[in-house]
């Protein structure tokens, strides 16, 4: 018996890994090469469509955003910082979880290579954020004519400040408690709340949701809000968009926790023998209700400010089919999470492109998929 | 020669509220100790401070003469932890999670014992399948044999025998025996299964509520067992339901 060799003479095992990791994702699509093209031109559309929508955003606002870049600088550049802290911010969260509680958490080069994997990650991240705002730096300014005053101060701005985000997100990411304290509301989380009522299934979405709806990552959203209060607006416009941002920050919280239970329970009861409509039929109230209840909301707000009643009911009616659409994903898939937000993410893009092209076409597309998609939930467990 | 493991007066506190009461614990070179205890006495949570995963309120924790919390490296390369299964990650293989633990280990290869551990558990046909499409029980394998890589000093084990099958459960008794003798390695293990505890270990640990409630060395052990009137298995039930505080105490 001899102790481990030297940890620094050992490759970076949480790179290894990932790279591991990331080559047997790989594997598993070529496996099944039909899908893996669809997702692939499905991934190459979406970001095809980003880039397109971006560029054009920029064009058309150029000069806006040149004058505002001009008359709010540091305004403006805190708000970005501020964006490409919150990115980073969640990987390194993640990332010292990993080390102090994962798999490898009791190996000799933990948390060093953890550590070491996370500056990686976190330079990946703050590079793609630089080039991302270097390019939209330079539409703006090609769209302008050379117009922007200090153009290379917001240069510089633009690739140093996702750098600064990368370094403070990870001396404040660390944590200041003891690695495996449960969180307070982890603690509520275990006790249904009396107002749950119904089946156990649905006390649990509520339970799951209490204790997620204030959680670190709910406090920190609410920041966004902040950010997107226009400049010289009034108290009472100030107060109106923090509420309806807490509120959006709950509704999120709620749709979550309600769909994460059903992987949850579907994983519990798997080896039981149940019927799976009495199962969907005790999880579906909550997610119809939280699916509805947004569009709804969207629908009012969009009548109060004016919009014509046609247009507002068919952006509710597109919002509510969308959220359905991910919600029959996740019953249709409940025993493979893992592969959930992908599949959703693609049946939705492929909706919206055939929206913008055809758009008679998308009612079709939409009930054609949820049929499919129901049966599927249905001939789960049998 | 340094002892295995050392415990000096261990505790653990969450948010106030203490969840181990101050331990003092050694194990002896060479020996298979078993933790027993209802659900929710601690076991988990001192394998997890021992292994430097969990922070220690008070006290200090040392392996081979080494101190966790001041010389993590140092103490970790002597230390062999079985992780939960349920973090075990869902996309790599059995095959890679050994090779990634071996070489961590410093060794180059997976070690030819590590893989005929896997042949006596019945690993081999899952050595190449993601583990998210395994069941419980090869999980419960991989977990297991991660611990075993490298013969360490000292070995700790989470309810190991969960979810196994009657010969791979006798296989791994077999190897744990074997661990001990021929490597010298020291064995804790966290079990609720008596007749592993009565038949497998020279140290028994009875933890209650937090608190280390009964500690039978070997000595006192091999008096348990030259009992004829009650049986092993007996005496640690009746220690289960007892009150006891001291934990040299006769049952």
């Amino acid at each position: 018996m001899s102790p481990a060799s030297d940890s620094n003479s050992t490759p970076n095992l949480v790179i290894r890994a990932q790279g591991m990791a990331a080559r047997n994702i790989v594997a598993r699509f070529l496996e099944r090469p039909a899908l893996a093209g669809l997702l692939g031109l499905m991934s190459v559309l979406t970001l095809g469509i980003t880039v397109f929508l971006i560029h054009t955003l920029l064009k058309t606002h150029a000069l806006e955003i040149s004058d505002a870049l001009s008359r709010w600088p540091l305004l403006i550049w805190i708000a970005l910082g501020f964006l490409c802290f919150s990115m980073h911010l969640t990987s390194a969260r993640r990332a010292h979880t990993a080390a102090r509680e994962g798999w490898m958490a009791a190996l000799p080069q933990m948390p060093k290579a953890m550590m070491t994997w996370r500056r990686v990650q976190a330079v990946t991240i703050a590079l793609l954020q630089s080039v991302s705002l270097i390019g939209a730096l330079l539409i703006v300014e090609f769209a302008t004519r050379s117009s922007t005053p200090h153009w290379g101060l917001h240069l510089f701005l633009a690739a140093a400040i996702p750098m600064v985000s990368a370094l403070s997100s990870g001396w404040l990411a660390r944590p200041a408690l003891s690695g495996s304290r449960p969180h307070r509301s982890e603690f509520r989380s275990g006790k249904p709340s009396a107002d749950a009522g119904g089946s156990v299934p649905r006390a649990w979405q509520w339970a799951s949701y209490r204790g997620k709806r204030w959680d670190r990552e709910a406090r920190w959203s609410l920041a966004i809000p902040f950010v997107l209060v226009p400049v010289g607006a009034s108290p009472l416009l100030v107060a109106v968009i923090v509420v309806i941002g807490a509120m959006l920050v709950q509704w999120q919280r709620l749709w979550s926790a309600s769909l994460q239970v059903i992987h949850q329970a579907s994983a519990l009861i798997r080896a039981v023998p149940h019927q799976p409509w009495q199962f969907i039929r005790q999880l579906l109230p909550l997610v119809l209700l939280t699916g509805t209840a947004l569009p709804a909301a969207i629908l009012v707000l969009l009548l109060v400010l004016g919009l014509q009643p046609v247009a507002a009911l068919l952006v509710g009616l597109a919002l509510w089919a969308a959220l359905m659409l991910h919600a029959a994903c996740v019953f249709a898939w409940r025993l493979e999470p893992a592969w959930v937000t992908l599949r959703s993410s693609c049946l939705l893009v492929a909706w919206i492109i055939l929206s913008q092209a055809l758009i008679w076409i998308a009612p079709v597309f939409w009930l054609a998929a949820m049929n499919a998609l129901i049966r599927r939930s249905l001939k789960i467990d049998r | 020669m340094n002892m295995p493991l050392s415990l000096e007066y261990v505790s653990v506190e969450f948010g106030g509220r203490s969840i181990l009461e101050p331990i003092n614990l050694s194990l002896a070179p060479k020996t298979i100790a078993t933790l027993v205890g209802p659900n929710g006495s601690g076991k988990s949570t001192l394998l997890s401070t021992i292994a430097g995963v969990t922070p220690t309120a008070t006290g200090r924790v040392q392996i081979d003469g080494y101190e966790v919390s001041n010389d993590p490296i140092e103490a970790r390369k002597r230390l062999g932890f079985m992780v939960a299964q349920e973090k075990l990650p869902a996309l790599l293989t059995p095959q890679q999670c050994l090779q990634l633990f071996s070489e961590a280990r410093g060794l180059s290869g997976i070690p030819e014992s590590t893989q005929q551990q896997a042949r006596d558990l019945g690993l081999t046909r899952w050595m190449g399948t993601g583990l998210d499409r395994c069941s419980l029980g090869t999980r419960q394998k991989v977990a297991v044999l991660l611990a075993l890589i490298g013969n360490p000093r000292l070995i700790l084990l989470d309810e190991p025998m969960n979810g196994l099958d009657p010969v791979c459960a006798v296989a791994l008794k077999q190897w744990l025996s074997d661990l001990r003798l021929t490597h010298g390695c020291s064995i804790l293990m966290a079990t609720h299964d008596l007749a592993v505890v009565s038949t497998l270990s020279d140290h028994v640990l009875v933890l209650l509520d937090g608190r280390l409630s009964i500690d039978w060395g070997p000595q006192r052990l091999a008096a348990l067992r030259n009992d004829r009137d009650v049986d092993m298995e007996t005496h640690i039930v009746r220690a289960l339901s007892s009150e006891n505080t001291d934990p040299e105490a006769d049952p």
